[in-house]
């Protein structure tokens, strides 16, 4: 007995020195975001001529689509999926151009414009992402589906209102919350303040709610999350609505940013938010990623486009390099594993 | 209340499913700081009774009181708020979620609205010792091994201010330590804290062990409850099956020929180091060792799932190339992995895709499945392994775990494999179907199959192999024929690498010895 005592004690400090290696290999995996980022902006800096000057656009155009995003990694974290953020986005747009113009019009107020066109937006995009989220939690129609066939949906309201190009009467009012540079900073605009207090939100939404820590559990073992008392069809239902809300604020910022609600713009649009949640390192699987992920992960698509840009790639030569580094960084997540043998 | 006071009570429970009467009139009691073990063979009632009481599945018919009160659950979360909590046999762990987070799962300490992450992770360290383990909190749950993940289940209950903790099967996939700290907690739990624990579980002498009070119940009714003391091991199976047992393991010799499977200084660094063994036609070989001793990756290795570094793998005389286990079925080695769940079952699917699924390239001409050949050699199987379900077409999903571990036989036996190696055949298995498994193991050997049978329970090695090989720690620490001498502890302590004895290593020709001990 005594010899199998010793024995247990020597296996039990062998299995601590184990699991501090699986603890720091967990946490490199886990945040291999942050090394992507640096070294990118290592190499944009040192090896792009003219990157210093053209980097604060970086910054403006990750806060440009980039509170979609958070958005599309909350439904991605409960172990959904919605394709459908980029015509949500554009035609929450449009109806914020209708509620601008039409109060403008007859009050010649642009700032109660800019409110109820953006509470209107916002509303619009809420009510979207429950539709999805009706379709896909109370029905039971798979989110991949559902959310291609509402995608057209939401495309045919938006060209239903706004043949290519739609601008507000009084643009001039709108594009500095996009333009405006505080303290005559090019990178800190309006806009980028509003999409970092989006990202600590989430993050603290996340982290210190009940409501929204029961994502992660929701997308990672549904089963488990039933017998907890957590109902999954709820918390799902909440992330697509979620999701379209955000959806409804980026369709606002488009237009403070291009001075327009552009039709094109959800195509545009389209799978670059998927592309930013992955890269930033929220599982498709579902049940792992923070907001702090989708901002990297934003940071990072928008480094590499604003390099090319710089260098003047055209767009397909960015659309081959933007896929080959998605597929690069899903490899390297396949090859580091913390689990030797079994995996 | 005090200790032994009866607090919850179950009165003629019934509950009905479209064509069964899944519990006709089942009565238990249960009191505080006693341990009442449940018994049954699989599908007699009991994880039906089971979420009855968790408020999984409203009763049909019948009362049940807690504190004098009818309570009728409508979820878990009112089951585990009147202080029923269960530790379900499948694994509801988060696997990305931290090992804190695990633990109050649906729970967490809160400071108004926000999460009280302090509290969270000190009342996790508190319960980490109390489990004995030595993790952190902050570990992420997916990265420990399943044994530690079981223990967070345990640990769970603990955190949700339960009265009662009923645990399914809690130890089927716990090493032999971590079922001894586990009776500990059990123990502590019962005595200091009066808390009341169901155990479940299909290893009779755990229940001898553990229980204060034992009830048996059988196709739905109760058959027999009284106290531990009152009852023997055999009069329990006895009741669990409805007749005596007389011999579980119905090892018949078998004629132990020419070697099969020979393996030569296989080594996969840091997993496992210089394996050799063989096995010859008709031989059954165990494998023992504590869960995590690299058992299962040897038997990986040899079938191509996973690489080895060096060694080599000859079978019927022909060298295998490692890392390809189609080449490894082609040449006649059939696995049957440790879960059947998850690496040998496709849950969703009928019994036929499912036994015919590595056989369908034979099955078919020109890329096309030969339906009535397909039909006839899973129906030959369901007969001669005797199945039981309505027909071949039943999803496996639906078949109890004795026959779901049979259909995986079957599937490897439709390739007339050379080598069958099964791995924790009867983990989670009622004894009936133990018994029939064992008994299948027995003709395929006399039909000259040669058989490895990995496992960590000795009394199954003990009874159904000719020899046993164990392995502790990656490195191989004896190979011994059974014989009646050999003891229990003899194979344990050579499990945990305390003692070596390699007395029946087959170089030479040591048929009779061996053969004699069937």
């Amino acid at each position: 007995m005594e010899e199998k005592g010793v024995k247990k004690e020597a296996a039990a400090a062998e299995n601590a020195v184990d699991l501090k290696k699986i603890q720091r290999v967990r946490f490199l995996k886990d945040n291999n975001s942050i090394l992507i980022l640096v070294a990118l902006l290592f190499v944009a800096f040192i090896g792009v001529d003219g990157f210093t000057g053209s980097w604060y656009n970086v910054a403006l155009y990750s806060a440009e689509y980039g509170i979609c995003c958070l958005g599309l990694a909350l439904v991605m974290i409960c172990g959904n999926i919605d394709l459908s953020v980029g015509y949500n986005a554009a035609f929450c747009g449009v109806m914020f151009v209708i509620t601008f113009n039409h109060i403008y019009n007859s009050t010649g107020n642009s700032a109660l414009g800019i409110i109820v066109g953006l509470i209107v937006a916002l509303i619009t995009g809420g009510v979207l992402g429950a539709f999805n989220g009706v379709i896909i939690t109370k029905v039971g129609v798979s989110p991949l589906i559902a959310t291609i066939a509402t995608n057209y949906i939401y495309e045919g309201l938006v060209m239903n209102f706004a043949k290519t190009s739609f601008a507000p009467v009084n643009k001039d009012a709108i594009t500095p919350i996009a333009k405006y540079q505080i303290f005559g900073l090019r990178w800190l605009t309006p806009m980028v303040i509003i999409f970092l207090l989006f990202v600590l939100g989430t993050y603290l939404w996340m982290h210190y709610t009940r409501y929204g820590n029961r994502l992660h559990i929701v997308g990672d073992n549904p089963e488990a999350a039933e017998y907890a008392g957590i109902s999954v069809s709820k918390t799902a239902f909440t992330t697509f609505v979620l999701c379209g809300i955000m959806a409804g604020m980026t369709g606002f910022m488009m237009v403070a940013f291009s001075g327009a609600a552009i039709y094109t713009q959800g195509t545009t649009l389209g799978t670059f938010p998927i592309s930013c949640v992955i890269i930033g390192g929220v599982k498709m699987t579902g049940g792992k990623g923070t907001a702090v992920h989708v901002l990297l992960g934003v940071l990072i698509m928008r480094t590499v486009s604003t390099m090319m840009s710089t260098m003047f790639w055209s767009t397909n030569r960015v659309n081959l390099v933007t896929g080959l580094l998605l597929i690069a960084v899903l490899i390297a997540d396949r090859f580091t594993s913390t689990k030797s043998a079994d995996e | 209340m005090s200790r032994g006071d009866i607090f919850i009570e179950l009165d003629d429970i019934v509950k009905v499913f479209p064509g069964v009467r899944a519990l006709d009139g089942v009565s238990i009691k249960i009191a505080e700081g006693k341990v009442h073990a449940l018994c049954g063979e699989n599908g007699a009632g009991k994880s039906t009774l089971i979420k009855v009481m968790t408020g999984v599945h409203a009763r049909d018919g019948g009362d049940y009181r807690i504190d004098g009160k009818t309570v009728n659950f409508k979820s878990t979360k009112e089951a585990i708020d009147a202080g029923v909590s269960c530790v379900y046999q499948e694994l509801s762990i988060a696997p990305q979620l931290d090992v804190a987070k695990n633990l109050f799962i649906g729970n967490l300490p809160m400071k108004g609205h926000i999460i009280d992450h302090k509290t969270l992770y000190e009342k996790s360290e508190e319960i980490l010792k109390f489990l004995e383990m030595d993790i952190s909190p902050h570990m992420i749950a997916g990265d420990l091994s399943v044994g530690q993940q079981q223990m967070i289940e345990i640990g769970r209950a603990l955190t949700r201010n339960a009265r009662l903790i009923i645990m399914d099967e809690p130890t089927s996939s716990l090493s032999e330590a971590e079922t001894d700290t586990l009776f500990k907690v059990i123990k502590t739990l019962v005595e200091d804290r009066n808390m009341a624990i169901i155990y479940i579980s299909h290893k009779l002498d755990e229940v001898m062990e553990l229980a204060d009070w034992i009830t048996v119940i059988r196709d739905g009714k109760n058959i027999i409850s009284k106290a531990k003391t009152d009852f023997t091991q055999a009069e329990l199976v006895k009741n669990m099956i409805g007749r005596p047992l007389e011999n579980l393991y119905m090892k018949e010799p078998a004629e132990i020929t020419d070697t099969m499977l020979e393996v030569n200084h296989l080594t996969r660094d840091g997993v496992f180091d210089d394996i050799s063994f063989k096995v010859r036609k008709g031989e059954v070989v165990g494998f023992f060792g504590l869960v995590g001793a690299g058992r299962s990756e040897i038997m990986r290795a040899i079938f191509g799932v996973d690489k080895y570094n060096s060694g080599e793998v000859i079978l019927d005389g022909k060298k295998l190339k490692g890392g390809d286990p189609a080449k490894a079925i082609e040449n006649g080695i059939g696995f049957c992995t440790e879960d059947r769940k998850k690496e040998g079952l496709a849950l969703k699917i009928s019994i036929l895709s499912n036994m015919t699924l590595v056989k369908l390239k034979a099955l078919s001409h020109g890329g096309v499945v030969d339906r009535v050949a397909q039909r006839r050699a899973a129906d030959k199987y369901m007969k001669s392994i005797s199945i039981k379900a309505p027909s071949v077409n039943q999803l496996v999903g639906n078949l109890s775990g004795g026959n779901q571990q049979k259909v995986v036989v079957a599937k490897w036996l439709l390739m007339d494999p050379k080598v069958l190696i099964v791995d924790e055949p009867t983990r989670g298995i009622d004894v009936g179907s133990k018994s029939e498994i064992y008994s299948i193991l027995s003709d395929l050997a006399k039909q000259g199959m040669a058989i490895i049978v990995v496992s960590s329970e000795v009394e199954e090695i003990m009874g159904v192999c000719d020899k046993v090989i164990t392995i502790a720690e990656g490195k191989k620490t004896g190979e011994m024929a059974i014989t009646p001498e050999l003891t229990r502890e003899h194979i344990l302590s050579c499990a945990l690498g305390t003692e070596t004895d390699f007395s029946a290593e087959t170089d030479g020709e040591k048929k009779e010895e061996v053969k004699e001990n069937g």
